[in-house]
């Protein structure tokens, strides 16, 4: 008992160290992080004041690059632009206000200097104008007016605050991310789309919501611009020294996956992994249920009935019983299967499942019966009554099927596969297959975890159950 | 033949793996509990990381494709060699205690306590048709156009090739299967079974 709850309590941790080591292979075998991501480890994690700095650099060498991603980075660099801009040059003053220029636009600002005055020079004009806006906005970028701001736009539709918003641009996007929450109420699909509208014009990507719009299509824009923002929350966050220190873990595919699936496991996010689960799991789960079934008591039943046979004196009937039942072991999983690859029949299906669990089973058990009864045994256990010799046998057999029944859990997976396969059959196991050739991460990770999960659990049962079997039946 | 040869070379790497580090493993298990320890984990490994995703990513690695279907199947079935070899009700048979206290080598005993059980030879035995089912798997994932010549991929092709395939498979199995209890399994290893044949 104390064995058991000690590692039902290692399950916690050790499923923790299992996704990251899974992770690990997938990540460096089938899927791979896209070019300039990183697995566990960001040596070089982004935040706002970073890519600002970079940006700036970048505009010495090359003024299109780099004025461009000052307007990509937009509201999130100004503070850190606007606020170095004294530290500069008059020369860099005036080429930096230039290529801010773009922003008025976007910011929603009229141009509060005016049209330029006769001699007043053009890029004279842009610097007075960020001077100015600077002077003016620079108490609005700060992270605890965002939030009001944001709060009181994601309650109601006010047309002056979103004006304020603007202002700040992308230095808005964490509070109006962080707002989006979950979508359950025709309610939360108005507030979805006050702030993708927001979202969607500072970040420049396209996150429409069309009108009128279901309450699944306005969480699947909440998952979309969430998922967005997984990758590039960096740029446009502003972090601390400790927290960019935090950020070489949090920047990285792993994290990101963790994050999707806490927010998919809670239903924050619509998961496009959850009905490809149902979907497959109503063809899949009957068929790895059968499989186990045979295995775990069908072929039990036969490797004892072999082996009473073998005791009544069919001698040799029973040593040639293993190669017996694994020629139709091999024979009847394959062929079905192979005959199923023309015609596809729910019945046949399920009648290939069972026999590959049973035979499979079958075989390995009357192998270990055959092995484990000794002549002695044997020669006693032949004298016996009928009902006497198969209780006898059954004990015998008894403790094998817990060690048995994790390693089956396996086995059951991939006959479930190879039949579905097969038969073209849409279930877990083709999805596995499917996702193992598109190198689909997430699905592998929850194929693998689930089937771990499954595994360790059966394992912890059977154990337990051969701890008690052992104290019962004395063999301790 | 071609397709028969590289099934051959699969399964003789997947038994080789499987005897090898099956047998380590389950010597090691039980020796120790955190060794014993360390093979539930692994047990939790195979059910997670299945043979058919196992084997394209030793692909991925640059693994040639008998290597990678042999060292996937033989992984698995190592496992489950070790978890038969190391389970907590197993009963020590008379010679098997005999030598455990004329102080053998912990690799004979862990030798002896594998041939001792029909399950450890049934698994290994049955490690062709693993091979044989990873193969017909990577063939059906890819549609037949990327699997190599194997007996798998003549099953999974169906016609007159799956008859091909079939008959191979049999004749694999026959001889993996006579091959595994000679070498594991067989009576004539037990001298006292020899005794007691002669009393009786």
């Amino acid at each position: 008992m104390v064995e058991s709850l000690r590692r039902l309590l290692w399950l916690v941790p050790l499923l923790t160290l299992g996704s990251g080591a899974l992770f690990a292979l997938l990540s460096s075998t089938l899927a791979p992080p896209p070019p300039g991501q990183f697995a566990f480890f960001n040596r070089h994690p982004a935040d706002a004041e970073g890519e600002a700095r970079l940006a700036l650099e970048l505009l010495e060498r090359d003024e299109a690059r780099g004025s461009a991603r000052l307007i990509e980075l937009g509201g999130a660099g100004l503070p850190h632009v606007l606020s170095r801009l004294d530290t500069f040059s008059v020369k860099r003053q005036k080429r930096v206000a230039h290529a801010l220029w773009p922003l008025v636009g976007r910011i929603g600002l009229d141009d509060p200097t005016g049209a330029p005055d006769d001699g007043v020079d053009a890029s004279d004009h842009q610097l007075i104008f960020w001077r100015q806006f600077y002077e003016e906005h620079s108490l609005d970028f700060r992270p605890l007016s965002v939030q009001r701001l944001v709060k009181r736009l994601a309650a109601r539709d006010l047309r002056l605050r979103s004006a304020d918003l603007l202002v700040v641009d992308s230095f808005a996007l964490p509070a109006l991310i962080e707002e989006l929450g979950r979508v359950r109420t025709a309610a939360d699909v108005e507030r979805v789309r006050r702030l993708s509208a927001l979202i969607a014009h500072v970040s420049g990507r396209s996150f429409d919501l069309p009108r009128p719009a279901s309450i699944s299509q306005a969480r699947q824009l909440a998952t979309d611009i969430r998922a967005f923002w997984d990758r590039e929350n960096g740029a446009f966050s502003q972090l601390s020294k400790l927290e960019l220190l935090g950020a070489r873990t949090t920047q990285t595919e792993f994290s990101i996956w963790v994050r999707r699936s806490w927010r998919q496991l809670n239903g924050v996010d619509a998961s496009s992994l959850v009905p490809r689960l149902l979907r497959g799991g109503r063809v899949s789960a009957p068929l790895f249920a059968l499989t186990l079934l045979g295995a775990l008591v069908l072929g039990p039943a036969l490797a004892a009935w072999v082996q009473v046979l073998q005791m009544r004196g069919f001698g040799s009937a029973g040593r040639q019983a293993p190669i017996r039942i694994v020629l139709a072991f091999g024979l009847c999983t394959l062929v079905p299967g192979t005959l199923l690859h023309t015609s596809s029949v729910n019945w046949m299906l399920g009648l290939s499942s069972t026999l590959a669990g049973t035979l499979s089973s079958a075989y390995l058990l009357q192998r270990e019966l055959a092995d484990r009864i000794d002549w002695r045994t044997r020669h006693v256990l032949a004298r016996q009554e009928g009902l006497g010799r198969v209780r006898a046998v059954v004990r015998w057999l008894g403790p094998s099927i817990p060690t048995l029944a994790p390693l089956a859990a396996a086995e059951a997976a991939i006959w479930v596969t190879c039949l579905e396969l097969g038969a073209h059959v849409h279930g877990l196991g083709e999805e596995t297959i499917q996702a193992v050739a598109s190198a689909d991460l997430p699905w592998l990770m929850l194929a693998g975890l689930s089937l771990g999960v499954v595994t360790g659990g059966m394992q912890l049962v059977c154990d337990a159950l051969l701890g008690t079997a052992r104290l019962r039946w004395g063999e301790g | 033949m071609n397709g028969l040869f590289w099934t051959v070379l699969s399964v003789g790497t997947a038994f080789s793996v499987a005897l090898v580090v099956g047998l380590l493993l389950g010597r090691w298990g039980i020796a120790s509990n955190p060794a014993r320890a360390v093979v539930n984990l692994l047990t939790q490994a195979r059910g997670a990381i299945l043979p058919f995703i196992l084997a394209p990513m030793l692909l991925s690695l640059g693994s040639s494709d008998w290597c990678a279907i042999g060292v996937a199947a033989g992984w698995s079935q190592a496992v489950a060699v070790a978890r038969w070899m190391h389970r907590q009700n197993s009963e020590w048979s008379p010679s098997l205690l005999g030598g455990i206290a004329l102080g053998q080598s912990g690799a004979s005993l862990a030798a002896a306590s594998a041939r001792a059980r029909g399950a450890v030879t049934g698994t290994l035995a049955l490690t062709v048709i693993q091979v044989v089912t990873l193969e017909a798997l990577l063939a059906w994932a890819h549609d037949g156009a990327q699997a190599r010549d194997s007996l798998g991929a003549w099953i999974a092709q169906g016609g007159s090739n799956s008859l091909l395939g079939w008959l191979g498979l049999t004749v694999l199995l026959l001889a993996v299967e006579s091959l595994a209890s000679r070498l594991l399994q067989g009576k004539s290893l037990d001298p006292e079974w020899f005794r007691s044949r002669r009393r009786v």
